[in-house]
């Protein structure tokens, strides 16, 4: 089996007609092709290339030395697919789902115990995205922690009104793919689709709530009574909507005399909240799913296509419009279709965008090549590792997992510094690889995360410190990279290694570092 | 077992509005005269004969904010001190007064506060240069200097026996000065009366007072808490002993701004927090809560008449305050003014 | 690619020699243009931005109104600067104002804290339906940093640090300020003392090694991406004693004052002197809504003695022709006193203090009223003062434009322009 680095080869794709049938996977590369006739496109990943891709990808983390060692020698031919599954299956794929998802959703505005629950065990059942958009929506109290994307942004901050707008906005940008902040006021100045209209239409949906309990998290509705008034600041016409989302129907407002509004009122003394006749929430959690608002499923398919491939076929994701066609609409058009076949089941749709040949290509260039047109897909993006993976993997590298998770809070700790070095600020989507100068100082300099990198029994360093100088050094990349060194590489190492043979161990995690720090190793590659 | 009487709450009689704000308000000897100073740098004199308050000539020569004055025993003379430094003798009683005498810069900075000793010989004052100055009254020439602070002098007031000074500063370093020697013979521990926060000074000693046979001095100012002031407070201590016996914590927020013995035995203070807040407070020594308090906006000075039957408690107007550009009906920038409360003090149960 | 830019190697002579024999023709330094003498010069020029929040008083600092129904109490001063007066609590300023320009004449929209302070710091600029970044990450991204390679702006301040990207507006994290709690070095700057250098760079090598080869067969701008914070991280950490305390001269601290304002002004000097392009230092507090004269009184010295003790050594280190210092709040503060001796916000007529870089010594712009309520000259926003600061650090701002994708943006208030009176 190959180990190491790829030699690279440039192939051609074949012109391949797309057709309807087919599974999915393989559509999915007709697609592609068609479109990318006449580009050059790099080769398939190498094993030890996509063994590294896939576990970050669904299970959130490197592979072991282990894992790693039993796929590369796995000669079965469908070991990848077979791989696939098992990580579908596997506990850390939830628990990685659980952590992107709030990534996504919640964009660093802070975090809660009942909301990781809700992903987590969300995740766990496999729990479709339309379920799960209509119980985050509609403001639910049940499943607990689900009104936590709502609460957390009816918060208020400091002397600033609640902002409605913001919560407006992203409700746009997360579950339809659409930004239609620059429509608050009026229509759109440079994209012609978002209309004033759709913002205040999406706005009428939430104007009534408001945040309720922290702990769970929990909102509170009051009837809507009548139409939004707004006008543009530009030609200052007097105008009305009532909760529409863009591209579909009105909601009718009906009106209820005072007290007649409640289905069951609200009670003081146990508490409850009571249910309205007429929820704008609930209406909104129903439209959200209809069949008649096809946003829903195009914005799921390209967010999931996204987690996998780095980079969405609307891109960027929250900006779908007109003059921002998806680079490849049938293909979307077909990942939507499929979404809505399959009942938004999100392992169905990840398999098999997992299984396709698109996915699997190496990110290695076709050779020639200095830069690719991104958006063709026929060479794999280097996406953005989270904070999260990176503090995975970083644990499985270094061999530290386990002394961690047996010391009282000390993954937490490490995880709480790990996003402060990596994550980005609040309401900044973590879509794109940013290399920062707070990273660079915490992998340099923090004592926590150099602590990992001392021998001790059974971590990667202490392992290697019984090893031969070139073992060692095999060890310290299948470990790290998930790979061997190229022979460069390895007479480099080796040289430092016998020019500091009076403290190996110091080297060793030296070396360690180095490969830690590379860009290698803190991209998804 | 305290047994002094204690009045039925104060009965306002009348709101009498003078056109600026004033720093600090004082009735005559004889009671016939209210004094003020005020932020336009007169001296407020007011027919203190009747509730009306009917406002006589006022004084001028200051600059800046007359913020202190005292009546001289004697009966005749007004010493007054302001912002920019300048300490005046006044026969206040004539109808067109004009200085006995006159010294510019008594202090380098603000004159905060000057205390007249009870033989009415000299006249202490204490100002924002740190330093403690006695002057003679009858000619206003400088017979002593004291270095009494690193910061700003706050409050000087004079022992009832003559014998001694007390200077509280900005740091709520409160010391006692032997009047002849002019040594510090001790210091009163008052340092909970300060704080810093970031860059901020806060607190000191704003305010000083003996009882009537010098027995208790009362300081007046807040308490210094982690975070800035936590409560207006005042500060009692046993002459005595030199020890605090007793930290009464006021309800509100701000300082106590200024602070009075009733003959009675009881302290009457006003607290000043933020703006349209404020209390006037009767509390008695020992307790731990005010057995009067009234919510009134932004009190700053309060007078009582040598009778001990009527207070005058000077503020500013409600609706004081506001960001930005609010005019007047006219489109005038306004300005703020004092209302000036008469109250009855009927007799005690 | 300019052809006639230098190699660095190619500096024999020192920096101020170099650009001295540009300016005097014929004395054989033969390689520099004057565009090229200017982009060098450009290079050089720092900001030094101090934000005092909350509101200082006009009235008790710059455009003092003594013995007036809304003076307050204190007294005016005679500065260096004929015929100009400030309040006597800045006595130590009062001594430099020939250094300094005075512009009194500012009046601006805002009354609030929690929209004002970042208008005022993003110009507040015509709506264009984006979020303007604050002045310090505009230098950052139209000068970017100097040769030094530090980062390009970084705020000095109480509480605390972290990098706030929020600064940066629509122009991209990368932008944001390195915020350095209570003037302490970002987390991870201190190389641990079991690490030592040769360990760290010999490390930072076979990193560098690794690099390289990922990238042969790659897109080169994420291991580029890498390799520039990296550099950075090294740059800073090379500097890593200008948050020595240890290492401030006992003459320093005892000029600067060892409040916080002066411990952060010690840093701020130093990361001037180290080639920071912008500095930040911030002062809170300042919202005298109670007891504002006894509130400026204790707080005001402070500032006086490390802006004081900062410009006298920018004046000693030939800096202040290079560094523009600009010392402001988001308002000023009303001529009416409250009921709790204490001034509210008053946006309508205010100064703001500056001085260095591009601006004439000893400036005086602008006048109010007798009782200090409005303006009687003409009246100057905080867009003129960013086209005005702009100016200085040699951009026009009338006509430079940011790209937000491909929308093109004015730097700064379109319909507003430089305060001619103030430049030099």
């Amino acid at each position: 089996m190959t180990r190491g680095l790829l030699i690279l080869a440039m192939f051609s794709l074949p012109a391949i007609r797309a057709t309807a049938a087919g599974p999915l996977h393989r559509q999915i590369d007709n697609l592609i092709a068609a479109a990318g006739k006449g580009k050059p496109a790099s080769a398939i990943s190498g094993d030890g290339e996509f063994l590294r891709r896939i576990y970050l990808d669904l299970a959130g983390r490197i592979p072991s030395v282990e894992e790693a060692r039993v796929f590369l020698h796995d000669a079965s031919a469908d070991k990848r697919a077979r791989l696939i599954d098992r990580l579908l299956s596997s506990p850390d794929y939830p628990r990685h789902m659980q952590e992107q998802f709030h990534i996504a959703l919640m964009e660093r505005l802070g975090d809660n115990a009942d909301w990781s629950t809700y992903l987590l065990t969300s995740f766990e059942k496999n729990k479709p995205w339309g379920v799960m958009a209509r119980e985050i929506l509609s403001g639910t109290r049940e499943p607990k922690g689900a009104a936590f994307f709502l609460s957390k942004r009816l918060e208020h901050y400091g002397e600033n009104p609640v902002d409605y707008p913001g919560l407006t906005r992203d409700i746009g940008r997360l579950f339809l793919g659409v930004n239609l902040q620059c429509a608050q006021c009026h229509d759109h100045l440079f994209v012609s689709d978002y209309k004033q209209a759709d913002f205040q239409g999406l706005l009428a949906f939430v104007q009534y709530v408001a945040a309720g309990s922290k702990s769970p998290p929990s909102v509170v509705e009051k009837t809507t009574t009548k139409k939004i008034a707004y006008s543009s600041v530009f030609d200052k016409i007097q105008k009305e909507t009532g909760p529409r989302l863009p591209g579909m129907k009105e909601v009718p407002i009906p009106s209820f005399k005072p007290g007649e509004e409640w289905a069951t009122k609200p009670d003081q003394k146990k508490k409850t909240p009571g249910t309205l006749k007429f929820s704008t929430l609930a209406k909104l959690a129903e439209q959200m799913t209809d069949a008649q608002n096809p946003a829903f499923a195009r914005n799921f398919a390209n967010r999931l296509w996204f987690l996998l491939l780095g980079r969405g076929l609307v891109h960027p994701l929250d900006l779908r419009h007109g003059d921002n066609p998806p680079s490849h609409p049938k293909l979307l058009d077909l990942l939507a279709r499929e979404a809505v076949a399959r009942k938004y089941d999100i392992k169905s749709m990840l398999r098999e965008i997992a299984l396709s040949q698109t996915y699997q290509r190496s990110s290695i260039l076709p050779s020639g090549q200095t830069a690719v047109d991104e958006a063709a897909f026929l060479t794999a993006h280097e996406k953005r590792l989270s904070a999260e993976q990176l503090l995975r993997s970083v644990l499985e590298a270094t061999g530290e997992k386990e002394r961690l998770s047996k010391s009282k809070g000390g993954i937490e700790a490490l995880k709480v510094k790990f996003v402060k070095a990596f994550a980005n600020a609040a309401r900044e989507p973590e879509e794109e690889y940013a290399p920062a100068l707070r990273s660079a100082l915490f992998l340099s300099n923090d004592h926590a995360v150099l602590d990992l990198l001392k021998a001790r029994p059974g971590n990667l360093v202490g392992r290697a410190s019984k090893m031969a100088d070139d073992k060692a050094v095999e060890e310290l990349y299948l470990a790290t990279l998930t790979r061997q060194p190229t022979a460069d590489e390895k007479a480099a190492l080796l040289k430092y290694l016998t020019a500091n043979a009076g403290r190996r161990e110091a080297a060793l995690s030296h070396l360690a570092w180095a490969l830690l720090a590379s860009t290698e190793f803190c991209l998804n590659h | 077992m305290n047994t002094s009487k204690k009045p039925a709450p104060p009965k306002q009689l009348k709101v009498v509005n003078l056109d600026r704000q004033m720093c600090v308000v004082r009735f005559s000897n004889d009671g016939k005269i209210l004094a003020a100073g005020s932020q336009d740098a007169t001296v407020r004199r007011l027919d203190a004969a009747t509730a009306d308050l009917k406002a006589l000539p006022p004084m001028t020569g200051h600059s800046g904010w007359v913020s202190a004055l005292a009546f001289h025993p004697d009966g005749k003379q007004l010493l007054t001190g302001d912002s920019w430094g300048r300490l005046t003798c006044w026969p206040f009683a004539e109808s067109a007064p004009k200085p006995l005498w006159s010294v510019a810069q008594a202090h380098d900075g603000w004159l905060r506060s000057l205390s007249i000793r009870a033989d009415g010989v000299s006249v202490a004052t204490g100002g924002a240069d740190g330093k403690v100055r006695i002057w003679s009254s009858g000619d206003g020439k400088k017979q002593r200097e004291l270095t009494a602070s690193d910061g700003e002098v706050y409050s000087v007031i004079y022992h009832p026996d003559g014998r001694s000074l007390v200077s509280g500063d900005a740091k709520a370093a409160v010391k006692q000065w032997d009047v002849s020697s002019g040594k510090v013979v001790r210091e009163l521990d008052a340092r909970s009366m300060y704080a810093v926060f970031a860059l901020q000074e806060l607190g000191g000693a704003r305010v000083m007072r003996f009882d009537a046979k010098g027995t208790t001095l009362a300081v007046g100012g807040a308490l210094g808490g982690s975070k800035g002031l936590s409560a207006p407070c005042i500060t009692l201590f046993d002459w005595a002993s030199g020890k605090a016996a007793h930290t009464i914590k006021l309800p509100g927020k701000g300082y106590v701004y200024d602070l009075a013995f009733h003959a009675d035995g009881f302290l009457m203070a006003v607290t000043n927090g933020s703006p349209g807040q404020g209390m006037l407070l009767f509390v008695k020594p020992g307790e731990e809560t005010p057995f009067f308090q009234k919510a009134l906006p932004n009190p700053h000075t309060l007078a009582l008449h040598p009778s001990g039957k009527r207070l005058i408690v000077s503020a500013t107007n409600s609706g004081s305050n506001g960001n930005g550009r609010l005019l007047g009906k006219n489109k005038e920038y306004p300005g703020n003014y004092s209302p000036l409360y008469v109250y009855d003090l009927p007799s005690g149960v | 690619m300019n052809a006639n830019r230098c190699k660095p190697g190619e500096h024999l002579l020192s920096r101020r020699e170099w650009l001295g024999g540009v300016v005097t023709a014929g004395t054989g330094v033969g390689l520099a243009t004057p565009a090229v003498a200017e982009q060098l010069r450009q290079k050089d020029k720092q900001v030094l931005f101090i934000w005092l929040d909350g509101g200082m008083s006009q009235l008790e600092s710059w455009d003092p109104k003594p013995n007036t129904q809304f003076g307050g109490p204190f007294r005016a001063i005679p500065t260096s600067v004929p015929s100009l007066h400030v309040s006597e609590l800045w006595p130590k300023t009062a001594r430099l104002m020939h250094q300094l320009a005075l512009v009194r004449s500012v009046c601006t929209k805002d009354n609030s804290h929690s929209a004002g302070v970042a208008r005022i710091q993003r110009g507040d600029p015509k709506n264009r339906g984006v979020t303007y970044p604050y002045f310090g990450s505009a230098v950052a991204k139209l000068l970017g940093p100097t040769e030094s390679g530090l980062p390009a702006y970084v705020w000095v301040k109480p509480y605390s640090g972290g990098f706030v990207s929020s600064d940066a507006g629509f122009l991209g994290p990368k932008y944001g300020a390195l915020a350095l709690g209570d003037g302490k070095p970002p987390d991870g700057l201190i190389r641990p003392a079991d690490l030592s250098a040769e360990d760290d760079a010999a490390r930072n090598e076979l990193r560098n090694l690794l690099d390289q080869g990922y990238a042969a067969r790659r897109n080169k701008k994420w291991t580029e991406a890498n390799s520039f914070v990296f550099d950075m991280a090294a740059k800073l950490q090379k500097h890593s004693d200008i948050f020595d305390t240890s290492k401030v001269p006992p003459r320093d601290a005892e000029r600067y004052g060892t409040h916080e304002f002066g411990r952060h002004m010690l840093v701020a000097r130093r990361l001037l002197e180290a080639g920071v392009r912008f500095v930040k230092v911030n002062s809170y507090h300042w919202d005298w809504h109670e007891d504002n004269f006894n509130g400026h009184k204790g707080a005001v010295p402070k500032i006086d003695q490390a802006f004081s003790a900062m410009i006298e050594d920018l004046v000693r280190r030939g800096m202040l022709d290079n560094v523009l210092v600009v010392m402001m709040s988001e308002f000023g503060r009303t001529p009416r006193i409250n009921g709790s001796v204490g001034r509210d916000h008053w946006p309508e007529a205010w100064s703001v203090l500056m001085g260095g870089c591009g601006l004439q010594r000893g400036a005086v712009v602008g006048k109010t009223n007798a009782q200090g309520t409005w303006v009687t000259t003409e009246e100057h926003d905080i867009g003129h003062l960013f086209h005005t600061w702009f100016a200085c650090l040699g951009i026009n701002a009338r006509k430079k434009r940011y790209y937000n994708d491909r929308q093109p943006l004015p730097i700064a208030h379109e319909d507003m322009k430089p305060i001619q009176e103030v430049l030099s």
